[in-house]
This record gives structure tokens, C-alpha cells and sequence, in this order.
């Protein structure tokens, strides 16, 4: 057992690690875990901290929205007030920051992130909520990966390709499932049915199955925030969000309602107005003339409230 | 007249009542007090190159008055009470059917977020919002006035340093950004606050909000323009927007400078507008027979 530093400068063997993510012990040197391929350096500064830690999943299709949408929320968390406030733990959580905002205040969308689970950026936070009166203030790590909508397809049509998304998905207490909604509105039933595909990955892994007799969710499991992103382009989204899904996503708003006890349905939006770019070969790219966020911060609100990993101080 | 705010309808001599020296008198020191002169000059219009960056073109401004303050929801309502919506001589033809969309929240002529036809009585001295630019234009006639133009809007927030100083300051109040001198999202109120407030923020000629608070429509497309081998498709035409407003995320695109746009039929909820006129428009005080003495009073 090592203890102190001495110990370990004296060639002694290093203290064991183990994967934030899936719990495998990790090799020295290693910079990715061998199994699901989360970074070392998130793990060790996991390890680090004290107090309760949860994984927030984002998940949705390809060019939801997942990467801005959580960018920029690490943004306004950065900026924050004492209410609601949230502080990067490592230099890592900032490549996520840095890539969205610089992209954005030059009136264009990030990258699409790669498939290949190696190279997604994840953020590690905490988040500090002062309520006023009685002055109290609570916290909670908050640790997610920045998802390739390709891989979460994936996984999700094939367990076990991506261990890293299997893990953290039954490992997240509060989960995020992002749908286009201009693609809700426009692009028929192919939205909603993927949706519904990951809704059911997520009951599935938390062991959650609807109650049909009852017509009802079954009591406890994660708090699940269904959020149509783009709403700047689809404004009926934003005038009352659940009732655009039940109308638009009938399929996921009975499931979601059938399968779990938390979950609500928001809208969010990043650009105040926008306009596609095309190029000779054809290749089309939405470009944001300005960015006005809406919606952003409400969904891990509710989600923080609903989920029973916040700790009092 | 005077009440509603129509004073340059005296002063333009466009009313068919009979109006005398007296009424013109208050007319031109509502005017003074309303609106503030911005002298001709040049602004530098940035390209609205959207993907390859901008290039500046030097452009001239006439002279003009332009309101201190954005349109109000109090000031919009006597729009809405004089039966503005109703009548065809505010709108161009070409829109007329779809006037009967431009309701509030109660299915009543009028802005966006009103209930029947009446703004929230908690804001009526915040600028009206969810109005489009043919309802900012209707309201500009109703009063005599006009929507200006990007390089009017410019010219009159962007003061140089004098001589040998000629570049445009970012902000009416210098080029470092200041979230006490604005309202944006730095400054986290999170919603439009009265046309008066962020007074730090006023240009040396007193006009107000030029920066934040609200969007405010300007009478020019917007047409974005991308690098070489690129072209950018709209969704809608779009009419230029400017200043940014209390939700706008970054502060660079809260400039004086900075050029975007909205769809023309937008009824959204951070877009306003202030009004102006022409300088040539309005006669001199000398023409009107109206005295020092008779000004000051």
C-alpha cells in the first residue's frame, strides 16, 4: 500500500486505477482506458474529488445538436451566478468549451465529432447551487462524454461496440435525449422512432419496463429530459414543448410516459437566425449569423433536481 | 397629435387640420426633445461576409433625427387603439392579406406577446417586441417617421475620437465592452428592461440603447455573403438587424459594427425598433416663424 509520495518517487509500484467509466483497473501509461477508451487523465481527476459524482448522458442522432448543445452549456455554467454555477475540474473539460465557442462567435457550428470513441472530448464539472434563503449550497460532479450520434446508432442497433456508451449510460442518473426538431417536423416518423430507439436502450439498461397493466411508469429510475433542439427554426417547439411532442413524437411521448417516473420535455435553441451555405460540389452546412441561447440551462436544472445525487452543505 | 407622438406630421406639414405657429412651436421642441440630431458624415459598413470575413466600404449619411429611445409597448398602443392594423395606408399592398396574422396572443391585432390588443401593463415602458419590420414600418409612417437605414442606425451610434481619430468606436461609449453600459447577456437580466435604463450606455447626444436591450430593425436586406465558390441560402428574406439585445451571447456580435439579420415576417421576442427622419425633411425652426424666444419657451 502506498501512501505517501516518497513511496512513489522510490520506484514502488504505482497506486492502482481504475476507469471512471467502466471500473477496469488501468495500466500505467496509459492514456485511454483499453476497454471503453475514456481518457486516463478524466479518471485520475475523478478520483481525486469528493463528494457525489454522476454521468449525465447526451444522447441523440446524428446532428441533433449534442456537441453545441453541450458546449455552450459548459459555457453558460462557466459564467454562471451563485445560483447556479459550474467549474470545469480539468483542462480537458475545456477543449469542449473552447472548440464550440470559438466556432460559434465565428458564425459557424463545430465539427462534426468522429466516431471513433478515442477522440471525444469529455467534460468533467461541478456544479454549486446556492439557494438564498436559508443561504445553503449544494453540489454535484457532473461527468459526460461528447457522443458521436454514428456511435450511439451503433450501439444501440448492436450492445457492446461502444463499451464506453453502455457505461455511462447505466451509470447516468440523469440522461438528455436531443431531437431536431425542424427533422420532427419535416422529416416524418424517422425522428420519433429513433428516439424511441434510445429511450428504450436507456430502459433497458436501468431495468425499467413500461407498466401496461397500469398504464403508468414504474416508481424510482434516472430523470430522462426529451429536448428539441433548433427550436430558433421551429417555434411551435419553444411555445410548449410537450405538447409539441405528443403531437409530433407520439410514439416517445407515450413511451416516456409509460416508462419513466421523471421526464419532461424542453426545447432549446443556440442561433438567433441562421442560413445554409452551399458550396460547387453541392455540400450544404448550416452557418449562425448570431447566437442567442435559449433553453440550455433549464433541462440540467430540472434534471439536478430530479436527481437524487446532489449532496447538502 | 402631439400626445401620440405624430409631431413630425405637424412639422412635415402633412396633417389636414389646420395647425398655426404655436402647434408647430411644440411640435419642434417635441422633436428636440424625442429625437437627437446626427450630423452627416461617413460610417464604415462592414461586408456582410458571413464565412470569409469582412471588408469595410466607406459610406456616406446624411443628416437626420433619430428617436433617443426605442418604440415603447406604450408607445406602440396608441398605434394599435388608432386602429393602425385597420387601415391599408401604413401597409404595402403587396402584404394586406397577411396583416390578419400579425396578432397577439388572443387572436387581437397587434404585437406578438400582447393580450387582447393591450401590451403587459408591467412593461409599458420596455420597447415593444414580437413585432415584424412591415409593423415597425406601419408604426414609422403612422408618426411621420421612417425605419433608418443600416449606415443612419451606424452613423448615429458610432462616434469617432474627433481628428486624426477616425475609426469607429465599437461601442457609443468607446471600443471595450462594459455589461453595465448594455443590456446583453453579460448582463444577466435576462429580459428587455424600460427604453430609459443602461443610461451609462447613451451616445454623447443622448440616444439610448443603441447597444442591447433589444434588436432593432434597420430598412435594409440582408444578404450574407459567403467566400468564393460558396453562396449562402436563405430560409426567408431577411431585413437586417442591429445592436444586439439582451440575449445576445457574445459581445462581438453587440457592436456597432456587426450586421445580421432576421426574417422579415419575425414577430420575435428580442427584436424592436426606434424610428427617424430626414434632416431635409423638416423644416428650420426660421421657416417655421418660430423665434428663440418662442423655442425656449
Amino acid at each position: 500500500m502506498i501512501t505517501t509520495l516518497s513511496q512513489l518517487t522510490q520506484g514502488l509500484p504505482g497506486i492502482a486505477r481504475f476507469c471512471v467509466c467502466c471500473r477496469e483497473r488501468l495500466s500505467d501509461g496509459d492514456e485511454y482506458c483499453v476497454h471503453c477508451l475514456v481518457p486516463t487523465s478524466l479518471s485520475q481527476t475523478a478520483a481525486g474529488r469528493t463528494g457525489p459524482q454522476s454521468f449525465l448522458s447526451v444522447l441523440g442522432a446524428s446532428n441533433a445538436g449534442k456537441t453545441v448543445y453541450l458546449g455552450l452549456l459548459l459555457d453558460i455554467l462557466s459564467k454562471g451566478s451563485e445560483a447556479f454555477r459550474g467549474t470545469t475540474t480539468g483542462a480537458f473539460s475545456i477543449d469542449l468549451q473552447e472548440q464550440v465557442i470559438t466556432a460559434l462567435e465565428r458564425r459557424a457550428f463545430p465539427q462534426k465529432t468522429p466516431a471513433e470513441a478515442d477522440a471525444w472530448k469529455w467534460l468533467h464539472c461541478q456544479i454549486s447551487m446556492t439557494e438564498p434563503n436559508p443561504k445553503e449550497t449544494r453540489y454535484v460532479d457532473l461527468i459526460s462524454p461528447d457522443l458521436a450520434g454514428e456511435a450511439i446508432a451503433m450501439e444501440v442497433a448492436q450492445a457492446g461496440l461502444f463499451p464506453a456508451i453502455e457505461h455511462v449510460v447505466s451509470s447516468s442518473a440523469a440522461l438528455m435525449i436531443l431531437c431536431d426538431s425542424i427533422r420532427v417536423r419535416d422529416a416524418g416518423a424517422s425522428e420519433d422512432l429513433f428516439a424511441m430507439k434510445l429511450a428504450s436502450y436507456i430502459a433497458e439498461l436501468h431495468g425499467l419496463s413500461s407498466d401496461r397493466l397500469r398504464g403508468c411508469a414504474p416508481a424510482g429510475g434516472p430523470a430522462v429530459a426529451i429536448i428539441f433542439t433548433k427550436c430558433d427554426q421551429c417555434p411551435e417547439a419553444s411555445d410548449d414543448a410537450a405538447l409539441f411532442a405528443a403531437n409530433n413524437t407520439p410514439r416517445l411521448f407515450e413511451f416516456c410516459k409509460r416508462t419513466f417516473a421523471h421526464h419532461a420535455f424542453f426545447a432549446a435553441s443556440v442561433a438567433g437566425s441562421s442560413g445554409t451555405v452551399c458550396d460547387d460540389q453541392g455540400h450544404q452546412r448550416r452557418v449562425p449569423f448570431h447566437i442567442e441561447p435559449r433553453g440550455i440551462l433549464e433541462p440540467l436544472q430540472w434534471l439536478i433536481e430530479h436527481s437524487p445525487v446532489v449532496r447538502k452543505q | 397629435m402631439l400626445r401620440n407622438r405624430r409631431y413630425c406630421l405637424i412639422l412635415v406639414q402633412e396633417s389636414d387640420l389646420p395647425l398655426d405657429d404655436l402647434a408647430a412651436s411644440f411640435a419642434w421642441k417635441a422633436l428636440q426633445y424625442e429625437m437627437a440630431l446626427v450630423p452627416e458624415g461617413t460610417v464604415t459598413l462592414l461586408s456582410d461576409n458571413v464565412i470569409a470575413g469582412s471588408r469595410g466600404v466607406l459610406t456616406p449619411v446624411q443628416s437626420h433625427y433619430i428617436d433617443r429611445c426605442c418604440v415603447s409597448n406604450a408607445d406602440f398602443a396608441k398605434f394599435v387603439q388608432a386602429g393602425g392594423y385597420q387601415d391599408p395606408t401604413y401597409w404595402p399592398a403587396a402584404i394586406l392579406p397577411a396583416i390578419l396574422q400579425f396578432v397577439d396572443r388572443t387572436g387581437h391585432p397587434g404585437p406578438r406577446y400582447w393580450s387582447h390588443g393591450n401590451p403587459p401593463t408591467d412593461k409599458l415602458d420596455h420597447p415593444v417586441v414580437g413585432v415584424c419590420w412591415y409593423e415597425a414600418c406601419a408604426y414609422a409612417a403612422w408618426v411621420g417617421k421612417r425605419i433608418p437605414t443600416a449606415e443612419q442606425w451606424q452613423r448615429a451610434a458610432t462616434w469617432s475620437k474627433g481628428h486624426g481619430h477616425a475609426a469607429e468606436a465599437r461601442y457609443p461609449w468607446g471600443n471595450v465592452f462594459d455589461p453595465c453600459k448594455a443590456n446583453t447577456w453579460a448582463s444577466r437580466c435576462g429580459d428587455t428592461v424600460p427604453v430609459t435604463a443602461f443610461a451609462d450606455g447613451n451616445t454623447p447626444n443622448g440616444v439610448r440603447q443603441l447597444i442591447g436591450n433589444v434588436w432593432q430593425w434597420v430598412d435594409t436586406d440582408f444578404h450574407p455573403l459567403a467566400a468564393d465558390g460558396q453562396a449562402i441560402h436563405l430560409d426567408e428574406p431577411m431585413v437586417e438587424v442591429r445592436g444586439g439585445a439582451f440575449d445576445t451571447y457574445f459581445h462581438s456580435q453587440a457592436t456597432c459594427q456587426f450586421r445580421t439579420g432576421r426574417g422579415a415576417f419575425d414577430r420575435s421576442h428580442n427584436v424592436g425598433f426606434r424610428c427617424c427622419i430626414g434632416a431635409d425633411m423638416l423644416p428650420l425652426p426660421a421657416d417655421l416663424h418660430l423665434s428663440d424666444e418662442s423655442l425656449a419657451e
